[in-house]
């Protein structure tokens, strides 16, 4: 339950930038989480309604864009989604409600060799709507 | 209008962790950041490592937790450098905490640096895992009381870390801990990591633990450690 952190520093970008570009309201906040990064949706958009009383982001939307956990094969080069692979292969459900957790394997199944994440791990502010 | 930004969320306490990072390297000093349940055993593995260490490493600690001095009080009790922070519900640490826990710590100039900096941060295996403290390695520790399924369940604090403790193992004849399952599973997620098995109940894995960690501290040490507080 780190959201509230999350969201003030959503908050301290999304002004900065807002400034630096002589904006004075934001009415759109473009953000890109990883399927790794410990963000809970739901408690982030209720932290972000609360850290945002009273600024120009008051009004903002947060728009979420979940980038899927990838890896690469340090020897076949191959890049692979992480765990949904496994998951399709042993036949396991998706859960109802956000991404599986189970079972992430970073070792690439033709290889042996661990996998480098290229992409899951990514908590940013992607762009803002400003007026 | 819109405007692209690709700008870190944490990025403010990316840049506090960043200039720890080079502090502690001019300085040559390692530091740990102990992340891991409420009661895995995070402040009992630093007494028993302190006992065995025997002062041949000068330590400091950083303790982390919601409220109550008591973890800096028991470290503080074997004769050992330790400052409290209490976050007041606050699930994790963050660099700016660090940063001023560690100029409290380095007040007294007349007292030389540690080698070794451990920062135990709160009980929580979910949210430190995404705050850098300016630490060298995290070091999670998993007690065989709480089930060999929670690296998957917990997946990126495992991945995190740079090493991997499974304590109290004196307890696993009474529990149900599949240990080369979760020793699979941890090795999945993070293939290659070290792993320590120990119990600061029997001593067991000790003596090895406080070797890896006296070989960590000697080895940033030599890169570019002055240990001076200019």
């Amino acid at each position: 339950m780190h959201e509230g952190a999350i969201a003030e520093g959503i908050l301290t970008v999304a002004l900065d930038h807002m400034n630096r570009n002589k904006g004075k309201v934001i009415g759109e906040v473009g953000l890109k989480l990883g399927e790794l990064s410990g963000v809970e949706e739901y408690a982030l958009r209720t932290a972000w309604q609360v850290v945002t009383r009273g600024t120009a982001a008051e009004k903002a939307v947060l728009v979420i864009d979940r980038v899927p956990l990838a890896g690469r094969c340090r020897s076949c080069d191959r890049e692979r989604l992480i765990g949904k692979e496994i998951r399709e292969a042993a036949g396991l459900m998706e859960p109802v409600y956000g991404p599986s957790l189970v079972p992430y394997s970073f070792i690439c199944p033709v290889c042996g060799e661990p996998l480098e994440v290229v992409s899951g791990r990514e908590m940013q502010v992607d762009y803002l709507d400003i007026d | 209008m819109r405007i692209e930004v690709k700008s870190d969320i944490l990025g403010e306490n990316n840049r506090t962790a960043a200039q720890m990072v080079e502090l502690f390297r001019k300085k040559g000093i390692f530091v740990l950041n102990i992340i891991g349940s409420p009661g895995a055993g995070k402040t009992t593995l630093l007494e028993k490592v302190f006992k065995h260490l025997d002062n041949s490493l000068r330590v400091a600690v950083i303790e982390g937790d919601l409220f109550t001095e008591k973890d800096a009080a028991r470290i503080k009790a074997m004769g050992i450098t330790a400052i409290q922070l209490n976050t007041q519900g606050g699930c994790h640490l963050d660099a700016p905490m660090i940063e001023r826990a560690w100029a409290e710590l380095t007040k007294d100039r007349s007292v030389p640096l540690p080698e070794l900096l451990i920062i135990e941060n709160v009980g929580n295996l979910v949210c430190p895992a995404e705050f850098n403290l300016g630490e060298d390695m995290k070091l999670v520790i998993l007690s065989v009381a709480e089930g060999a399924d929670k690296p998957l369940k917990y997946p990126l604090i495992f991945k995190e870390a740079g090493a991997v403790v499974l304590s109290k193992t004196d307890l696993l004849p009474y529990v149900d801990f599949d240990y080369d399952g979760a020793v699979g599973d941890i090795t999945m997620l993070h293939p290659g990591v070290q792993i320590f098995p120990l119990s600061a109940k029997t001593g067991e894995g000790i003596e090895e633990f406080c070797r890896w960690l006296k070989e960590r501290a000697a080895e940033k040490h030599s890169i570019d450690g002055s240990s001076s507080h200019e």
